[in-house]
């Protein structure tokens, strides 16, 4: 099983956790410096809406941020095709990675310059950032007419429009079964059994495992102390062969140092032969959004949010599905085979997300970054 | 002298360039500033280091203010960074991070000049001109290729399948590989540092006369003790400069035990990634990446005293 | 080989009652690849003398003392020191003293513990240590610079330093590579006397490297002149001075005037005659009337008279083409028809000019003669 990869350009190994990493080191350090000088003044947002004179004339083109490939020939193969097929305006990437492009942006809006980009596709988390730092603005709603076919996590929890979430993915229990049987039902509860002693790979991050953790010990992540959470994935420790990202997850059990890790289902599609099961509590869910940035012309802001109401439209979310390996937000797009046969994996539907999913709480999220991360870090690698 | 050969035509235009030239010198006072040369030399290195220590000034800077890394906003100035390095969740952790930095970077230290001495040694006194170039040749390899190629290659030679579980299985032991412990991030760190310091401590070693050694040799003194009273004392400052640059390098490191310590084992490096990439905090980073410079400065300035780097000047005028 | 020559050297009168030899050399080699450093070398050094090793630089001189010293394997051959072959004798057991040419005093040490070294590796305690490193550097008459470090101190101080640690522990046996060689003209005669002095106090045999004549002549009781890694003349200075085993030995040994030519015999007057006719009487001819042989006359041995001075028939007539005033003597150039270079000559004589003619006398039994056929 793997997933269909059209286009292998040559960044095609680079994967979104290269951008990850390289983004950040670059972006994070450069513009803090002109943030500093910006922070404190909230640059109001200007809703985007069209102008009472009927559509704003065409820009040239518009400039979209992704990952690079797979997603950038996804996202080029689907919406942005359809979308200079109906309008006329070519459709432009920038894989520039997604830590050092919201930096730009902000420097850009500081300085009351045009940001780079024209929309961002980043994780759910920096999409609900950039509204809280009011460099993202509200999508027309008017122009989003695909968004009332998006299931639950399609638009911000909030009812704002500031970002529009396109996929999502979760991160089950993936591991080589011709090395270790996992039960047929089991908890997450049960990574901790001693028979998994060195065999376990975790992320660097903690949303994979805090969630689960959570719901083992019936705590509200959004509203209780989290130190038994801390506590228990601490606990897991003799059972951790490996901590890292995706990369290093595949390395490592293809080399055997590991048996069983969590990771992306979508990076269990990677390699040969491997299977992945979601613990009956289910897995955590993240999505992947799309913003627009604040400081554009009208007409840019207007025709953006035209191509972000494409990427959600049923068909190229479909493509998304299949080439991505991640769910589509739009009800009413096509699943392929191997999604449909694990709702517990891909819920897709309102039903399957309420049954299966432990969606990521964005906004305590993305306010308790820092904290988390730091426990975590203490946690599994202390 | 200037007479006779400004009969040559050639020669004599040179003589009256250089008179031309050193008549401009006068003139601008050029000889004045010749006490001063060897700091104009330094320039180019000053101002290298003027914009480091900027860097370091801005880290400072940082270091001391607090920060909001959801709405990306800096904060008054504050201890908070510090409070956070040393405080739960963090501190334990934050201190054993720091311990396993400095523990494994001295036993790669220790291990390096004690493998590239010898090494240095043999390069210095063999006769053979060809085991020489071979062996300088030899040092230089792992030099051409990046850090992350030789992680990865060291995490195949030491991984579960490589060479090491293999012999290990063969001879009967368990083993499953020796990746994610900290014997696999000393030996990836080991490859290049022994060059490293071999060829660090390779000119001290060739400013040590052989006669000395022969001389000892004739007092009575067997090879062990010629090596403890003549060529470690001599070779000192070579060896201190070695320690010094290996040690550095090896506080700082990052690739070796990402991968061969398999996340587990992480060095300050790693973390301060961590913290810049994942909490997105330059700030905490800041704090963190001068606690560990003052550390080793503070290792340094000890080496440098009890190695004797006082020594580089006056060896040789003996 | 050096064999055929040396019973000259040992037939000599001052040859002591013939004790044990300290140091032996059996047909000693030494290759470096396709170098041949020393190429087969028989050598008896015997107790208490001050033997020289005398040749020019490469002659394979520095290789025998280091041999001697194990600092050098030998590729065939044996050596034998008081006796016992050393050939599985590492240098650190073999209790010999050595100065070294660049002296190889340790930089990082004082002159006190520089000294104090070679007592240290024998581990003798400290109070033994302190009175023997005083000891020492009161024979070498430097008491009071202990405290000093090595660059602190003058060329001749150092080189005083440098014996003092090699007699320190009482070693039989000292070589000295060389020590002397850097050292400015005064300072040199003066250490050459001062280990003449040490030598006449001290229990100790001494063998000696130079490629300076002089100082061999001076120093010691038995030379050994090398060429081309052979020993090729071993005797006391007098012997190689006046009775050079080789051409090469006549050549390289004082101020020599070299005669290549065929002996002649006329009834007792002995002759070698120079392919352009001149004539050089001498006293024997160790190979015989028709074989080629060389006539070696001495600078110092000739008397230079003018024409109507002659005594003697057989003198050499020339001209004065050289003199140079050289204190207790003049030295003289004196072209003779027939020789391709003029006569060195040291006379007490001040009183010919450049340009005189003059003749050319010597006493036949001062004239070295050596068979040279072959050569």
């Amino acid at each position: 099983m793997t997933v269909r990869r059209p286009d292998p350009t040559p960044p095609a190994t680079f994967t979104r956790r290269d951008f990850l990493r390289l983004g950040t080191l670059a972006g994070v350090s450069v513009p803090v410096l002109s943030l500093v000088a910006a922070c404190g003044e909230t640059t109001p947002a200007t809703t985007a809406a069209a102008p009472a004179g009927g559509v704003p004339a065409k820009p040239d083109k518009i400039v979209v941020r992704t990952w690079g490939d797979p997603w950038r020939s996804t996202y080029a193969e689907g919406p942005a095709a359809t979308f200079t097929q109906k309008t006329g305006i070519p459709v432009e990437f920038d894989v520039t990675g997604f830590s050092e492009i919201q930096a730009k942006v902000q420097q850009a809006v500081a300085a009351g310059q045009r940001p780079p980009v024209d929309a961002v596709l980043t994780i759910e988390e920096r999409a609900f950032a950039a509204k809280a730092q009011g460099i993202s603005v509200p999508m027309d709603r008017s122009l989003l007419t695909n968004a009332s076919e998006l299931s639950s996590v399609g638009l911000p929890a909030d009812g704002s429009t500031n970002y529009v979430s396109v996929s999502t993915y979760s991160q089950p229990l993936v591991y080589a079964p011709d090395r270790v049987q996992l039960p047929e039902d089991l908890s997450w509860e049960e990574i901790w059994d001693p028979r998994y002693e060195g065999r376990l790979f975790v992320t660097d991050t903690p949303s994979s495992l805090m969630l689960p953790v959570a719901k083992m010990l019936g705590l509200d992540v959004t509203s209780d102390d989290l130190t038994p959470v801390w506590d228990k994935i601490a606990e897991l420790r003799p059972n951790i062969a490996a901590i890292g990202d995706e990369e290093e997850f595949l390395s490592g059990i293809e080399s055997g140092e590991f048996d069983i890790g969590i990771t992306l289902a979508a990076t269990a599609l990677e390699a040969e032969g491997l299977a992945w099961v979601t613990p009956r509590e289910g897995s955590t869910v993240s999505t992947e959004a799309f913003w627009i940035p604040t400081n554009l012309p009208e007409e840019t802001t207007y025709w953006t949010t035209v191509f972000v109401n494409e990427v959600i439209a049923a068909e190229n979310q479909s493509l998304i599905a299949a080439n991505l390996g991640e769910v589509p937000t739009n009800l009413g797009a096509e699943l392929p085979d191997f999604m449909k046969e694990d709702p517990a994996t891909f819920p897709f539907t309102e039903e399957d997300l309420e049954r299966y999913a432990l969606v990521f709480p964005v906004e305590v999220g993305a306010r308790n970054n820092d904290a988390w991360q730091a426990a975590y870090t203490a946690a599994i690698q202390g | 002298m200037r007479d006779r050969t400004s009969r040559a035509p050639d020669v004599g235009w040179g003589w009256r360039l250089l008179d031309v030239v050193i008549a401009v010198r006068r003139r601008l006072g050029a000889d004045r500033l010749e006490p001063y040369r060897p700091y104009l030399m330094l320039a180019p290195a000053l101002a290298l280091v003027t914009l480091l220590a900027g860097g370091i000034v801005y880290l400072v800077y940082l270091s001391f203010h607090s920060f909001d890394t959801f709405l990306f906003r800096q904060g008054p100035w504050s201890f908070e960074q510090y409070r956070r390095l040393v405080e739960p969740p963090s501190g334990d952790f934050n201190l054993q991070t720091l311990q396993r930095t400095l523990v494994i970077s001295l036993l790669v230290t220790v291990g390096a000049v004690a493998l590239g001495l010898p090494v240095a040694y043999f390069i210095v006194r063999t006769r053979s001109r060809a085991a020489r170039i071979l062996t300088l040749v030899l040092l230089l390899v792992p030099f051409l290729m990046g850090e992350v190629v030789r992680a990865f290659g060291w995490a195949l030679v030491l991984g579960s399948n490589g060479l090491v579980a293999w012999v290990a299985s063969w001879v009967g032991a368990d083993s499953g590989g020796i990746l994610g412990t900290p014997l696999a991030v000393w030996i990836g760190m080991m490859q290049v540092s022994i060059p490293l310091a071999t060829l660090l401590i390779l000119p001290a070693l060739t400013r040590i006369d052989p006669d000395l050694e022969r001389a000892a040799a004739t007092m009575g003194a067997p090879p062990v003790r010629v090596w403890r009273h003549v060529v470690t004392p001599l070779a000192r400052p070579g060896i201190a400069g070695a320690a010094a640059v290996v040690f550095l390098l090896s506080v700082a490191e990052y690739d070796m035990p990402a991968i061969l310590g398999l996340g587990r084992l992480p060095f300050v490096a790693n973390v301060i990634r961590s913290i810049y990439t994942l909490q997105n905090n330059l700030y905490l980073g800041s704090a963190f990446s001068l606690v560990l410079m003052a550390i080793s400065t503070l290792f340094v300035v000890v080496l440098v005293a009890v190695g004797g780097i006082r020594n580089l000047r006056g060896g040789s005028d003996g | 080989m050096a064999g055929a020559t040396e019973p000259r050297g040992d037939a000599a009168p001052t040859a002591a009652a013939e004790s044990r030899p300290i140091v032996e050399l059996v047909g000693a080699v030494k290759r470096y690849g396709e170098v041949t450093a020393i190429a087969g070398v028989d050598l008896r050094i015997r107790p208490r003398e001050l033997f020289t090793l005398l040749g020019p630089s490469g002659s394979g001189k520095t290789t025998i003392l280091r041999a001697i010293a194990g600092l050098v394997d030998l590729t065939e051959g044996e050596l034998y020191i008081d006796g016992r072959n050393m050939a599985d004798v590492p240098t650190f057991e073999r209790n010999i003293g050595m100065v070294f040419q660049s002296l190889a005093l340790f930089p990082h040490m004082t002159v006190f513990d520089n000294i104090a070294f070679p007592l240290r590796m024998r581990r003798r305690p400290r109070s033994e240590i302190a009175r023997r490193v005083q000891d020492a550097l009161d024979v070498v008459r430097l008491p009071d610079i202990g405290r000093r470090r090595i660059h602190e101190l003058s060329g001749g101080q150092q080189q005083r330093v440098a014996l003092a640690r090699a007699l320190v522990y009482d070693p039989k046996l000292l070589l000295l590579d060389e020590p002397l060689g850097a050292l400015d003209k005064r300072l040199r005669e003066e250490m050459q006397l001062e280990l003449v002095r040490l030598h006449g106090e001290i229990d100790v045999t001494i063998v000696n490297v130079t490629h300076d004549q002089v100082e061999a002549l001076m120093l010691s009781d038995r030379i050994g002149v090398m060429e081309e890694g052979r020993l090729v003349q071993v005797g006391t200075p007098e012997e190689i001075y006046r009775r050079p085993a080789t051409r090469f030995v006549a050549e390289f040994v004082g101020r020599a005037n070299l005669v290549d030519g065929v002996g002649t015999a006329d009834g007792s007057l002995l002759r070698v005659v120079s392919p352009s006719g001149v004539a050089v009487v001498v006293s024997e001819l160790p190979a015989g009337p028709g074989a080629a042989h060389t006539a070696a006359i001495r600078a110092e041995l000739i008397t230079l008279r003018r024409p109507d001075e002659r005594r003697w028939p057989h003198g050499l007539e020339g001209t004065v083409s050289l003199r140079v005033f050289e204190g207790e003597s003049v030295y003289y150039e004196v072209s003779v028809q027939g020789l391709e270079r003029p006569l060195r000559v040291a006379s007490r004589r001040r009183d010919l000019a450049v340009g005189e003619p003059v003749v050319v006398e010597w006493d036949p039994e001062e004239v070295a003669v050596v068979a040279t056929d072959g050569r």
